[in-house]
């Protein structure tokens, strides 16, 4: 989110604020915070993507009134199902979001407020429970495994690799990079065996979903101009030196060839 | 809470006795391949399913609480609309018509528990959009009187069916009878799963795709949108799960059947009242539930001699805090109401053994 963009957007309806830690990488929290003081609307943080994820080594889902974080298979903790969880500071809203999940039972047989049946499954929370103790270790190997790409690919004049700032922990749940003729590498990387891929290639304003809110394209231009030159790589804990060393190679080969 | 039984309502422990030499290998099946959300798993529940009701189409999902919202969604429930329900169910049922924004209007019930169909047609109105009957206690509402008054006013039916899978009236199953009928897989049920889960079953295709979509982001393919959805999709390893247990299926309902004769043939306390099947009907009693002027005097009864007994429910949904802004108030639905204080649900789950039905209706017979 081009957070100096916000302000412009906030009208008499704007009700809340929710960023996107894309990829593992954060909004400029520090910034948004100051416009959502001044405009004194709450942030909820969609950090599906950043769990561990910090700015100034203040976490994601720290900064909003609450945090939600996706256990999704694909993601860097998961719980081999769907399943998420939301973090809050405020008692209320925990106390809250404890009915909400569970029907709005404050016991057997008593309904406070409707709600919804979105439990998480006392298996996924075992799961859960098993590998958040290895959270940081394996955000650690996924940063290790950028910062390698990074090292050789930043060598690829063809390849740009997007800011690193330093007071930021990436946490690289997908590893992306702005590539020039993206679709041919994409397809040849894919030939070679790496399963590269685009996230996501056609932007959420121009879903079919969306059509009722009247957007067109061009609306968003450094999400279309993104759109056609990222690429993601595999980086994920489980890759070894190796394999990394290969994607490298492979990158390299392919604009090599070309010329 | 925390008292031992000796007849405990229901008893995971024998499930996992009897399972755990066949669960076992599924659980490791699923976890090595690794697919966890999707998955080959969900495709053959789906198919087996349709087998198991007789029906064209039907969607593994999240929960039947899912299921009910993405059906009152495809049915074209939106702010404003009315559905008629009842007010003596889970709370699920009328939670998910006011998260839609539309207004659940309660009839009363019948002796059976079920919706008084002859008091749906005066509740109509030019925003009544659906009927939703629930099939309490896996028994079937009288469909043939519903879909003829859903018919004449071209009112769409979404049958509750979460307690009623395999039941039937007049030889045909619960779920099939409205354009979408909703299971739950909760592990309470008779058809269980080992976490949340339910099934959408319909005979419209359009429905069928629409509902997988809605209940994956409203995904077309990957990449593509098409309508704002929800993530409510049925994990594949519930799905292996359910495979399993949907081979038992049969048997579990054939058992239940049985222990509900045992306790038709044991109790002969005249100041009980006795649940009953009609001739057309097909009960496969998710819960038995009998009527007592003195039920909390007989649920302490049955505690103190071991018995673990339930109430499904205490509380009628239209007197439960949450639903003040509905606008009800007691003495609205005199038999929900009356019910509510004189229903006890009976152990009948399919590991009792017939000696302790035998013991719990002697209880009875002597209280
Ligand atoms: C940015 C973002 N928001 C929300 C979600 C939804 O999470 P889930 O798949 O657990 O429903 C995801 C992940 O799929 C995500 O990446
Ligand atoms: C009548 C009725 N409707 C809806 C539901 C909701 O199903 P689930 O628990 O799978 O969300 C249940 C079960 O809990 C139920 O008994």
């Amino acid at each position: 989110m081009n957070v100096s963009l916000v302000e412009e957007k906030i009208s008499k309806r704007t009700k809340a604020i929710v960023p996107v830690h894309f990829t593992g990488y954060m909004t400029n929290m520090p910034e948004l915070i100051k416009i959502a003081e001044k405009n004194n609307l709450p942030i909820i943080e969609d950090a599906c993507q950043s769990i561990l994820g910090s700015i100034n080594n203040i976490n994601a889902g720290n900064w909003g009134i609450t945090g939600a974080f996706s256990l999704h298979p694909l993601k860097n903790i998961n719980v081999w199902s769907d399943g998420g969880i939301i973090v809050t500071n405020d008692k209320k809203i925990d106390t809250e979001l404890r009915l909400l999940r569970n029907h709005g039972l404050i016991n057997r047989d008593s309904v406070e407020i409707l709600g919804y049946n979105s439990r998480l499954d006392t298996i996924q929370a075992i799961v859960g429970n098993w590998i958040l103790p290895k959270a940081k270790s394996i955000s650690e190997e996924r940063i290790l495994n950028a910062n390698f790409l990074d090292s050789k690919l930043s060598k690829i004049k063809a390849i740009k690799i997007p800011p690193r700032p330093k007071n930021y922990r990436l946490v690289y749940h997908l590893y992306i990079v702005f590539a020039e003729q993206r679709d041919e590498l994409l397809n040849y990387c894919i030939d070679q065996g790496i399963e590269a891929k685009i996230h996501y290639p056609i932007p959420m304003y121009l879903q079919k979903g969306v059509s009722f809110l009247n957007h067109k394209k061009g609306d968003y231009p450094v999400t279309d101009k993104h759109c056609n030159e990222i690429i993601t790589f595999p980086c994920d804990q489980h890759l070894d030196k190796e394999q990394l060393e290969y994607i490298c190679k492979t990158v390299k080969n392919f604009y090599e060839s070309e010329i | 809470m925390n008292q031992k039984y000796s007849i405990p309502y229901v008893n995971f422990g024998l499930q996992w006795k009897f399972e755990k030499k066949n669960l076992l290998p599924i659980f490791e099946k699923v976890f090595r391949k690794g697919q966890f959300v999707g998955g080959a798993e969900i495709d053959i529940l789906e198919k087996k399913i349709l087998k198991f009701t007789n029906s064209n189409y039907s969607v593994a999902l999240n929960s039947g609480t899912d299921a009910l919202t993405i059906g009152l969604h495809l049915l074209g429930i939106r702010p404003g609309d009315e559905v008629i329900t009842v007010p003596n169910s889970f709370i699920a049922s009328t939670a998910v018509i006011v998260h839609l924004g539309a207004k659940p209007i309660f009839v009363d019930v019948l002796d059976d528990q079920n919706i008084n169909y002859k008091m749906i047609e005066e509740k109509i109105t030019k925003k009544t959009k659906a009927i939703m009957p629930v099939h309490l206690t896996g028994r079937v509402c009288r469909m043939d009187k519903i879909l003829n008054i859903a018919n004449k006013y071209k009112i769409k039916v979404i049958e509750d069916a979460a307690q009623a899978i395999g039941s039937k009236f007049n030889k045909k199953f619960a779920g099939s009878f409205g354009k979408i009928g909703c299971f739950s897989t909760h592990p309470l049920k008779n058809l269980n799963a080992s976490g949340d889960g339910g099934i959408l079953l319909t005979n419209d295709k359009r429905i069928y795709k629409n509902a997988k979509m809605l209940s994956n982001h409203g995904l077309e393919n990957r990449d593509t949108v098409k309508k704002f959805g929800y993530v409510s999709r049925m994990d594949n390893l519930q799905a292996a799960i359910l495979n399993f247990r949907l081979n038992n299926l049969k048997e579990i309902i054939k058992k239940r059947r049985k222990n509900a004769d045992l306790y038709f043939n044991n109790i002969n306390n005249h100041k009980i009242k006795l649940p009953y099947e009609n001739i057309n009907e097909f009960n496969t009693y998710h819960t038995f539930v009998i009527q007592s002027e003195e039920r909390d005097k007989l649920k302490n009864y049955l505690s103190k001699n071991g018995v673990e007994t339930a109430i499904h429910y205490p509380k009628p949904i239209h007197l439960q805090p949450a639903a003040k802004k509905l606008g009800y108030k007691k003495n609205d639905f005199n038999i929900t109401e009356a019910q509510s204080k004189k229903i006890l649900s009976l152990p009948i789950n399919q590991f009792l053994k017939k000696y302790e039905i035998i013991q719990i209706s002697k209880l009875i017979n002597r209280f």
